[in-house]
């Protein structure tokens, strides 16, 4: 190869291919880890199954700040996941709620410490 | 008043090639103590063979898998709400444990993911393949409770097996060898009004039979998994369907999972 960049540019090349690789699998393993840990979000309470996401903890902590601030009840119908009409206890659900989504996304947090410095293969062990 | 009985049933059949009976002794153990519930196991004697080919990483092995029979578990269970799972199910959580006292009568999985990421039940999320409208559901983790509506479903997943030539041919799979995974989407539709309801709120997660566990260590698998002509390997916390079912009757692999709990 000629030029003054010549076997720079070559090997710039194959570090930008490890590179990519690199990417595609940390990408891929991430990607497992977020359906790992959602599959976990998933609370019992009434006979309803309700999925822990950020709108649900959203509406029951500001149905929680309005029962505080304007004396709104915190009793009210909802639906779970399979759109059955549940009826909940806000403050009771939230704590509920609450105390799955910090366990599973501590553990999502410490998973994806690992795997960011784990990534030769042969660091990976169990 | 009456205590509801709950807990989880295994069925299995005896082959030549694989010993079903310790898998199926070691996915009970593990799904009694994540769980908390006992577990039970029932030997099938299967009224008509069945085989598969199954694609490993080394190759390729035809195996007698007699899967004939899923639809009986409803009489065979001995508890009033039943996890019905398959003997290469390995149960690492207590999610499942969620669907106990729940309001459903029967619960599947609607879609499968494959943990290594090669996406290879792609072409499983419809009945037909290309896809007829007629979503799939997955008989390896089963909920259900001794009901009118649940025993529906099991009858009609066994008139599906009478009539499954004739079912091929309506949904547009072909007809060998016997899948529950297709009998009970049929029942499963047909029960619900052919409503996509009443599935897991997760995708099942597994392993396919080009992958295998390497290692395993409270709760935590060591994957190896195949892209292209590489090899990497993954960390993975959870339950798994291992369809790879050898890796796991290796004598290093069984006695840590054996002794995990």
């Amino acid at each position: 190869m000629t030029g003054p960049s010549g076997p720079v540019i070559l090997s710039s090349m194959e570090n930008l291919e490890s590179y990519a690789r690199e990417r595609f699998e940390l990408a891929r393993q991430k990607q497992t880890l977020k359906e790992q840990q959602q599959q976990r979000l998933t609370v019992t309470y009434n006979g309803g199954l309700f999925r822990v996401d950020m709108t649900l903890l959203n509406y029951l902590y500001m149905k929680n700040v309005n029962a505080g601030l304007f004396q709104q009840s915190t009793e009210c119908i909802m639906p779970d996941s399979y759109d059955t009409p549940i009826e909940i206890n806000c403050e009771e659900l939230l704590k509920l709620c609450d105390a799955r989504w910090n366990e599973v996304h501590n553990d999502w947090h410490n998973e994806y410490q690992l795997l960011k410095t784990k990534r030769k293969a042969g660091d990976v062990e169990v | 008043m009456t205590l509801k009985s709950k807990g989880v049933l295994l069925l299995y059949s005896e082959s030549a090639q694989l010993d079903y009976k310790r898998l199926a002794d070691i996915a009970a153990r593990l799904a009694e103590h994540y769980l908390d519930v006992p577990a039970a196991i029932v030997k099938l004697d299967p009224v008509q063979k069945n085989i598969r080919t199954f694609r490993y990483d080394d190759g390729l092995e035809t195996i007698e898998w007699n899967n004939i029979g899923r639809y009986s578990a409803y009489e065979l269970s001995p508890y009033d709400e039943t996890l019905l799972i398959d003997t290469d199910y390995f149960v690492q959580s207590d999610t499942l444990a969620n669907y106990f006292g729940s309001d459903h009568d029967f619960v599947c999985h609607n879609s499968s993911w494959d943990i290594a990421g090669n996406e290879v039940f792609r072409h499983d999320r419809f009945l037909q393949n290309g896809g007829n409208g007629f979503e799939m559901r997955w008989a390896t983790v089963c909920y259900f409770k001794k009901s009118e509506h649940a025993k529906r479903i099991f009858n009609a997943w066994h008139m599906v097996y009478e009539n499954y030539e004739y079912y091929s041919k309506l949904f547009g799979f072909t007809p060998t060898p016997f899948r529950n995974d297709f009998a009970l989407s049929i029942a499963h539709q047909i029960c619900n009004g052919y409503a996509n309801t009443t599935t897991f709120d997760y995708a099942l997660p597994a392993l396919s039979t080009t992958d295998s566990v390497i290692d395993y260590n409270d709760r935590r698998w060591l994957i190896k998994y195949n892209y292209k002509n590489s090899h990497n390997v993954l960390r993975y916390t959870g339950d798994l369907h291992v369809m790879n079912k050898r890796g796991v009757l290796d004598t290093d692999l069984h006695n840590k999972l054996w002794n995990s709990v």
